[in-house]
């Protein structure tokens, strides 16, 4: 794995490179001997075969579940923190920013030992009594270490608010590519 | 619900056989007053609503009786943040023992109404009082119960049940049964009403260490931000005489501390 982390990060200096080539290009054909602009020539044309997409991606399946407890007040806005265990373990951050009956929505961060996982999901919910039940579907859009390009759409979301305590339950399910 | 209002009909004292009270030609006005208590954006509130109807042109006119009532709520204050309506009521307990026959921590708000009762030459004013408590989801949606109960000249104890639909066009729905007043008599007509719906008044009770103790549940909750033009909330009803009327009132941004 630490051989795919190096190559995600020479992929990231690929981008930079080409940046910096099309910024200074301009500016280099007068300034710079025409031996450094061939070099310079030659690294952007090859920066596209170290770049991520020239990596092959890994999938990771994702099949958590995860017990969360209010921080701070409940309200418009719930920021709930916790453990999640299953295919992977370690702490999640969900921030629900919308928990409406027929819509809502809410960003997450796991952190494990290997690196993190961040995104977002639309939900919708139901109330009956103190629980509100949702649904959804979860895409992942970054995240850190192993996981630093990671990325996945249409991952299964689930879960249970309950409103005397606001502690939370949910379900993620899905393939993430990293 | 088929259950519910067989039990309305069986608790109702008199048989509905009046016509339409004599003002139903005319058209019917409202009007509506909406606020918050308190008003801190970003904190929980009781939402306070007063609702007055009348007649077009007679200021003591007797209004057709409401047969539908539909109040839209602004989309961002949200329940779900509340901790209020924690348990739910059946309407079969409600109507059996009346509130007290639900827990105390399915109370979503008070009101009270001013009622007409269409007896002699003059109507008689009479006054009824609301709870609104959190009853078996209806579909996807929460279901509401108010529950109404007037004493003299017409005692009744009424169920209103109603939807609270969610999302962007959020709403309070509820169908309005007709009243009887006396036998032969026109129904009864709701001239005002006035609701709360939050933690005001309420006290809902939970076991600490083996005790009982009574706490104040949170309320809805008012986003941070106040939306462009404030809270803006409509109702709209229908009557008996098929007519219909509605009201808006808007809650202003607070203004600005420095």
């Amino acid at each position: 794995m630490g051989s795919k982390m190096k190559g995600m990060g020479v992929g990231g200096r690929g981008r930079e490179g080409r940046v910096q080539l099309r910024g200074a290009r301009g500016r280099m054909w007068l300034m710079l001997p025409a031996a450094t602009l061939g070099a310079i020539a030659a690294l952007a044309q090859s920066s596209p075969a170290h770049g991520p997409s020239a990596h092959a991606a890994s999938t990771l399946a994702f099949n958590v579940n995860s017990n969360l407890h209010l921080i701070g007040r409940p309200g418009h806005v719930l920021n709930e923190k916790g453990t999640f265990s299953g295919s992977q373990s370690g702490t999640i951050a969900i921030r629900f920013t919308s928990v409406t009956s027929t819509s809502g929505g809410a960003t997450f961060a796991a952190y494990s030992s290997a690196g993190s996982i961040s995104g977002q999901t639309t939900t919708k919910g139901h109330v009956v009594g103190a629980k509100v039940y949702f649904t959804g579907v979860m895409s992942v859009t970054g995240g850190s270490g192993r996981y630093a390009h990671a990325y996945g759409r249409n991952l299964q979301f689930s879960g249970v608010v309950d409103r005397r305590s606001f502690h939370a339950t949910t379900h993620m399910q899905g393939s993430i590519r990293y | 619900m088929r259950l519910l209002w067989t039990l309305l009909a069986a608790l109702l004292p008199m048989v509905a056989a009046g016509a339409l009270p004599a003002a139903a030609e005319a058209a019917q006005t409202a009007k509506l007053k909406a606020g918050f208590s308190p008003y801190r954006l970003g904190r929980s509130t009781t939402v306070k609503l007063g609702l007055e109807i009348g007649v077009a042109g007679a200021s003591d006119g007797l209004p057709s009786p409401v047969t539908r009532f539909e109040m839209r709520i602004p989309a961002n204050l949200e329940l779900i943040g509340s901790s209020l309506g924690l348990s739910i009521c059946h309407p079969e307990a409600l109507l059996a023992n009346g509130p007290d026959g639900c827990p105390a921590d399915a109370r979503l708000g008070l009101g009270s109404a001013q009622i007409k009762v269409p007896v002699g030459p003059e109507p008689v004013t009479e006054g009824a009082s609301i709870e609104a408590e959190m009853g078996p989801p209806v579909g996807e949606e929460i279901g509401v119960l108010l529950y109404a109960e007037a004493g003299t000249p017409v005692a009744a104890q009424l169920i209103f049940p109603g939807v609270l639909f969610g999302g962007a066009s959020q709403s309070l729905s509820t169908a309005v049964p007709l009243i009887p007043s006396l036998p032969g008599a026109p129904y009864i007509s709701m001239v005002s009403m006035k609701l709360s719906l939050g933690p005001e008044g309420l006290t809902y009770f939970k076991t600490v260490h083996g005790r009982t103790v009574g706490y104040h549940p949170e309320g809805i909750a008012l986003p941070a931000h106040c939306p462009r033009g404030g809270f803006r909330f409509v109702s709209s009803l229908q009557f008996a005489d098929g007519s219909s009327a509605s009201a808006a009132s808007t809650v202003p941004c607070p203004s600005r501390r420095r």
